[in-house]
Formats: structure tokens, C-alpha cells, sequence
């Protein structure tokens, strides 16, 4: 526990301070709907559950680090036993990936719902597309280290990586305030 | 009174020296019987490991008084002339000898620093003192307070953390890849002493499955049946791997016993499980490529040589807050030991004044028949408690003068004012 205390604390500053921020920002459209906080919820507890699966592959790796070269000194030493953080990561990974999965459809009824309100292209917002690569990222990653087809570094590097260029492509669009769901016509 | 200890270690002397100097463990009673004949009312340790032979005493002669006589013990003891042992005995006192114990104790003297096995036999060695009697309050606290400074360093410092053996190593190293070793499957190849001691290690951390591969299976059967294991000729040895967490191979063979081809067509088959592969033969057994494997973790015996040796340095660089540790504790024993000197003195000018006390009570009471017992009792309360104020203050003052350099003159002079008889 005392190993996932600093990710714990860096989720639970950046869920309180962004997570209030995104219910603001929701869709006027769909104020009012209960839903909606059930929605962003989810997509927050799941975005948690990514980010310390990202922090422990990180830590999975350099384990490997270390112990492909036992004569190194490395801080990676004291981390808990390999097994204990593969089963961690991939334990995280699958509580995250059903959880992003409800929230998505949830958020699709949402969207259908107000389709006339969000726009033709809803469907196609860069969030939306980005939210559905993640779902079929961690569902693969999941299945594949559980078959036993990939595990070990290579895949603990994929989910590291993979962690790291959706939260960039977040933060772009963001940026970008191309993140908005109506980016395109109405249904006509 | 004195506190001394003599002895020789592997510091100071050969083994050869060492195993004539020994005590047997059977005849220790009866060597403490000795020492206490000659050092009557003494209080007497001896303590013997196959690294150290050591005699502590504490006794009211004085200390050099005290080495003579240790010297001429175990000469005679022994049968041994003084001239062979002389020159690697150490003869210390006081705080140096409180320091040594100390020192023992929590490993810092030992040929591993760090090791847990000495705490256990200087408790041994006090124990079997403590058990004939030949201990005394000295001693009884010398050794109490020497396991409460080496428990303290074992738990404050990192003195015994890191494996230093060949053996443990590779233990630690399986235990840092598997959360726990139980359910685990550890195969040997080959019969080689440094993989059955490997082995048994890992089985006491919990392997629960054995598979010992031989160029013939009758060979392997031998060790296989020591663990309830499963004997394996070499031949079948790619059909078995799979079913490995752990393999070590110590081998006499000259070539390779193990490549890449089979241990990566046996990762396949446990799904990518971890597998981990003590190689501590030489020549090497498994083929360096192995290591190129994803979840594979190839060890050999440089490997495990490497990691003992940092640990070793790891626990040297622990020394200096050991030697704090120790250091404050040995002040602490001494100045206890220090307020024992006053002891005698404030026994006197307690036992005087009460005397004085009770004299002058009777006196008083029996021309006081008037009073009832529970008055009596008041009175004899209230003249109690004037006498133990009128001694709080002295007896601090005492026990503090003890800590000065001229203490003697301190306790000379309240003796010469009370009229108190010499100390014994």
C-alpha cells in the first residue's frame, strides 16, 4: 500500500480538482440529467485505475531492470516482488476497462438521446474516438496477457506508453477546444 | 571492582590455535566451576564459538590481577604454555570490555558482519552461566543490556539486511520475482553441493515442488526422494522444463546442459510465466542467450557473488550508526555500573539513621503509654517519613558524585561524618 500512497494522493488532487471542472463543463444540453455525474464519475475512477496501471508497469519494468542485472544498485530493489506487480497491474486493468466500458455506453445513450441538441457528428468528437481506442486497448492488453499470447516487459512498456499519449492527446485537445461533442452540423 | 574479558578470535588467531583454545560445550560447567573457585563470589561467563573463545568476569580484584589469573586458567585448563596463546589474547576492561560484548553481540566482530547466529550463542553461553550460578547483578545486567543494544541494531540500522551467501542470494533473488514461493516448482540439474544447499533453502522458503534431473535417473532419485521429489533422466529434461518456476543447475559438465531453443519453447508452454534460472556451475551450464528472454532471469555464480558483495558493503556502511548505537549504550551500562559503587554507602547511611530512628522511637513510645496503637503507629509513620526526606537529597547528590573523577573522596568523607563502617 505504502508504494501506491504517492499515485493514490496525485489522483485523488487531480480527480477533485478536474472531475469538479468537467461536471461544469458538461453539455448544457444535458443539464439536469443524474446520469451525467454517474458518467463523468466513471470516466474519472477509470482514468485513476489507468493512471496507477501506468504507474506500475512503469515500476514492472525497472524491476525487470534490476533484476536482468542484479549488480546494479537501484532504487527499483525495494519494489515489491515482480509477480505481485504484474498481478497488481493487470488486477487494475481489469477493473478499469469494464468500468471505461459502462461509462462509454452510457454516455453514447446520453448522447443519442441529445442528438439533436449535440449535432450530427457527435459520434466523431476526438474525445469519443480516443475513449474508444482506450476500451479496445485495455480489453486487448487484458486478454492477451491472460491467454498468455504477450506479458512481461514488452507489454508493461505498451500500457505505459499507451497511458502516456492518451493523456497527451487529451491535453491537446483540450488545448485545442476541439474536445466538445458538437462539432458538427444538426441531424437533418 | 572490575569487569574484564579475555579471549582470542578470529581477529587475533589461526584456527589451530582457536580449536585448541576452545571450550566443548559439555565441560563448560565445569570450567565456570573452576574460575569461580578461584575468583570467589565472581560472576562468570564463558563463551566459545568456532570463531571466538571468551572468558568475562567480574570480579573485586584488580584487573590486571584478574588477566594474570584468566591467563594462568587457561593455560592450565587447556594444557596449553601461556607463550603459544599470548600474543593473540586480548585482555580488555571496563568500558572496552562492556564495548566488546556489545560489539559481539550484534555482529560487528563477527567473520560476517551482520549475521544473526552469534546473538544466539552469547545468549547460550550467559544461559548456561546463569543456570550453575556462576553469574551475579553485574553480569546478569552486562549481558541483558549487551542483547538489548544488538537487537536494537538489528532493528535501527540495516546491518543484517541483504544476503551475503551464495545460497541466500539466489533465494532473494527468486523471492523478489515471485510474490511467494509456495505451490512453486524448483527443478535441479545435477547433484552439485552448492544446488542441494540452494535447494534447501528454497524449499524451507516454501518451493513445495521438486524435479532432480540426472544424466541418470537412479542418481536423481537419491536427492529427489529427500524433498518427495520426481527424478528425471537429463534426456527428458526439455519435456520437464516447462513445469519449472525455479531451475538451478550445478552440474559437472563441460559444455552446455541448457540453451535458448528449450527454455524459450518452455516459456510457451507456461504461457510467458516468470522463470528464473541459478546457473551455479563452473564451467556455466545454461547459455548466456537465455537471459535475452523476456521473462527468463539468468543468474550465475558471478551474479550471486556480485550481489553478496554489495551487500556486504551495504552492511560496512552501516558500521558508523552501529557504532553510535553501541557507543551509547556502553555509556549507559557504565554509569549504571558507576551508581553501583554508592550502593554500599547509601545501604550504611540508610541503615544508620533508621537505627538511630528506632532507638530514639523506643525511648519515646515507652514513656508515651498513654497513646493508643494507631497513635503509635502515626508516630512511628511520621518518623519514617522524616528520615527518608532527610536522606532523598544526600542520596542523589551521592549517586551523582559517583559520575565524578574524585567520587572516593565524595563517599570517604559522608562515611567519615555518619560514622559509617568501610564498604564491603
Amino acid at each position: 500500500m505504502a508504494f501506491y500512497t504517492p499515485a493514490l494522493a496525485i489522483i485523488a488532487l487531480l480527480n477533485g480538482v478536474a472531475g469538479v471542472e468537467s461536471l461544469s463543463e458538461a453539455p448544457k444540453q444535458l443539464e439536469g440529467y443524474i446520469l451525467v455525474y454517474f458518467h463523468i464519475g466513471m470516466v474519472f475512477l477509470a482514468f485513476s485505475l489507468f493512471f496507477v496501471a501506468s504507474l506500475t508497469s512503469m515500476a514492472y519494468v525497472r524491476k525487470v531492470g534490476s533484476l536482468k542485472n542484479p549488480g546494479k544498485n537501484t532504487v527499483a530493489k525495494r519494489f515489491p516482488s515482480l509477480e505481485l506487480l504484474d498481478k497488481n497491474l493487470f488486477n487494475l486493468i481489469k477493473a478499469g476497462y469494464p468500468i471505461f466500458a459502462i461509462t462509454l455506453m452510457l454516455g453514447y445513450f446520453l448522447a443519442w438521446n441529445q442528438r439533436e441538441e449535440l449535432g450530427a457528428n457527435w459520434w466523431i468528437a476526438p474525445r469519443i474516438i480516443l475513449a474508444l481506442f482506450m476500451v479496445i486497448f485495455y480489453s486487448a492488453s487484458y486478454h492477451i496477457r491472460k491467454k498468455g499470447l504477450l506479458r512481461g516487459p514488452k507489454l508493461a512498456y505498451a500500457v505505459f506508453y499507451t497511458f502516456v499519449f492518451l493523456f497527451m492527446a487529451y491535453v491537446v485537445i483540450e488545448l485545442m477546444e476541439k474536445g466538445g461533442y458538437g462539432t458538427g452540423g444538426s441531424v437533418s | 571492582m572490575s569487569l574484564v574479558v579475555s579471549g582470542i578470535s578470529h581477529h587475533t588467531t589461526e584456527v589451530d590455535l582457536r580449536e585448541r583454545l576452545a571450550f566443548s560445550e559439555a565441560r563448560i560447567p565445569e570450567a565456570l566451576a573452576v574460575l569461580r573457585e578461584k575468583f570467589a563470589g565472581a560472576g562468570v561467563v564463558i563463551l566459545s564459538t568456532c570463531n571466538r573463545s571468551e572468558i568475562y568476569i567480574n570480579h573485586a580484584s584488580e584487573s590486571a590481577d584478574l588477566h594474570h589469573e584468566i591467563r594462568q586458567f587457561i593455560s592450565e585448563w587447556h594444557e596449553i604454555d601461556e607463550s603459544e596463546f599470548t600474543h593473540g589474547l586480548y585482555e580488555l576492561e571496563g568500558k572496552e570490555a562492556i564495548g566488546h560484548l556489545f560489539r559481539v553481540a550484534s555482529s560487528l566482530d563477527s567473520l560476517v558482519v551482520g549475521e544473526g547466529q552469534i546473538l544466539g550463542q552469547v545468549h547460550d553461553g550467559y544461559i548456561a552461566a546463569h543456570q550453575v550460578q556462576a553469574t551475579d547483578k553485574i553480569i546478569n545486567s552486562f549481558f541483558q543490556k549487551s542483547f538489548t543494544v544488538a537487537k536494537k541494531i538489528r532493528t535501527n540500522t540495516r546491518i543484517s539486511e541483504g544476503k551475503v551467501s551464495i545460497s541466500s542470494v539466489a533465494v532473494d533473488l527468486a523471492v523478489s520475482i515471485f510474490m511467494d514461493l509456495s505451490g512453486k516448482t524448483v527443478l535441479v540439474i545435477g547433484s552439485g553441493e552448492m544446488g542441494e544447499l540452494t535447494l534447501k533453502s528454497l524449499v524451507e522458503k516454501g518451493a513445495e515442488n521438486v524435479i532432480v534431473v540426472n544424466r541418470t535417473k537412479a542418481n536423481a532419485e537419491s536427492l529427489a526422494s529427500q524433498y518427495n521429489g520426481e527424478a528425471v533422466a537429463l534426456s527428458e529434461l526439455d519435456d520437464h522444463l516447462y513445469r519449472a518456476d525455479i531451475v538451478i543447475s550445478s552440474t559437472g559438465a563441460t559444455g552446455i546442459v541448457l540453451d535458448q531453443e528449450p527454455v524459450q519453447s518452455a516459456l510457451k508452454k507456461r504461457s510467458q510465466t516468470p522463470m528464473v534460472i541459478i546457473d551455479i556451475a563452473v564451467p556455466r551450464d545454461v547459455e548466456t542467450a537465455v537471459n535475452e528472454l523476456d521473462n527468463v532471469y539468468l543468474y550465475d555464480i558471478d551474479d550471486l557473488q556480485k550481489v553478496a558483495d554489495q551487500n556486504m558493503d551495504s552492511r560496512r556502511d552501516e558500521l558508523d550508526r552501529c557504532l553510535e548505537i553501541i557507543d551509547e549504550g556502553v555509556a549507559q551500562f557504565h554509569r549504571w555500573m558507576q551508581t553501583l559503587i554508592a550502593e554500599p554507602t547509601i545501604v550504611s547511611l540508610s541503615k544508620e539513621l533508621n537505627a538511630i530512628r528506632m532507638r530514639e522511637l523506643d525511648k519515646t513510645l515507652s514513656s508515651l503509654d498513654h497513646l493508643t496503637g494507631t497513635d503509635k503507629e502515626e508516630v512511628e509513620y511520621l518518623t519514617k517519613r522524616i528520615v527518608n526526606n532527610i536522606l532523598q537529597k544526600p542520596m542523589t547528590q551521592i549517586k551523582q558524585e559517583v559520575h565524578q573523577e574524585d567520587h572516593s573522596t565524595v563517599l570517604q568523607l559522608v562515611r567519615r561524618l555518619f560514622g559509617l563502617k568501610e564498604s564491603t
